[in-house]
């Protein structure tokens, strides 16, 4: 019986097997959401390399935090969600970044988001970043990702009628902020 | 199909016109004639803005998603080599050693 052998080495070869295990999980979950995480976080950081350090460290916090994950069937939500906190992050230290390098005169330093889109491109993203939370998730699963609805109503664990709701509202937003209604 | 009934409606018809727009159909033809329809256009147009620039993001490379890859391992290694040698070693992780010793410190 298992439980009579010594609880020493069979514990170790148990660890390091769990360990493996884990560690296949985390490859599995990058290797299916590798260009989500990284086109999430790009839409909101607007910049490939910052985009690719936010898809990078998704993945590790993913992983590190995997025991909070209850059901896996909301992966692709939780991982999102983790995406959205990193990029907010990012984006606030990149802020104080660029008002550290106005504040010391150094204004010839480029913009994080000035590089590699176009000015329309730039400015939807933005009006992207405005979104809440929740409007974002949707709108980028729906027309970013081109899922069906009931799709995107099972990933995020809401009803159908809901993500049409909020798909609304986020669409109207996103006019009001490109027409200027609704404040950047 | 009208649009002019309820809010859940008009939602209704936007969702459709979004599927025709993924689907690289035309949601004109989804499109009801009726008063909402002009405020529904003005969102498809968004929605075809948003649409087209998804996708233009760059996806990342193949050479690419291997870098990142390695520097996720890299850095998931960090964290689990303590507890793999600690474990292999028969007793706490290091760093759960180390504070262990500092909560022992604090007691004596």
């Amino acid at each position: 019986m298992e439980l009579a052998l010594s609880p020493a080495v069979p514990r170790a070869h148990s660890v390091v097997r769990a360990k493996d295990r884990e560690v296949a999980w985390l490859e599995a979950l990058y290797r299916e959401h590798t260009d989500r995480v990284y086109r999430y976080a790009y839409a909101l950081v607007r910049d490939p390399a910052t985009a690719e350090d936010v898809c990078a460290e998704a993945f590790v916090r993913a992983w590190q935090k995997r025991h909070a994950l209850r059901d896996e069937d909301r992966v692709v939500a939780w991982l999102l969600a983790i995406t959205r906190r990193l990029a907010m992050e990012s984006i606030r230290s990149m802020a104080r970044r660029r008002q550290f390098e106005t504040v010391i005169g150094d204004e010839d330093v480029p913009l994080p988001f000035s590089r590699g889109n176009g000015g329309d491109d730039a400015r939807l993203w933005r009006c992207f970043g405005r979104l809440s939370p929740d409007q974002q998730r949707v709108l980028y699963l729906r027309a970013i990702e081109g899922l069906p609805h009931d799709e995107v109503a099972r990933i995020l664990g809401r009803s159908p009628g809901a993500v049409r709701a909020v798909q609304f509202r986020a669409l109207a937003r996103m006019r009001r902020l490109l027409e200027g209604t609704d404040d950047l | 199909m009208t649009c002019e009934a309820t809010g859940s409606e008009r939602e209704r018809v936007l969702d459709r016109c979004i599927d025709a727009l993924i689907e690289g159909r035309s949601w004109r033809d989804e499109l009801p004639p009726c008063e909402q329809a002009e405020e529904l256009e003005q969102l498809l147009r968004v929605a075809e803005d948003v649409l087209a620039a998804g996708h233009r993001i760059p996806p990342p490379s193949g050479s690419a998603k291997e870098q990142l890859w390695r520097r996720i391992v890299r850095a998931a290694m960090t964290v689990l080599r303590p507890i793999r040698e600690g474990h292999q070693q028969g007793g706490a992780p290091p760093r759960r050693r180390a504070v262990i010793a500092a909560i022992g410190a604090l007691l004596m």
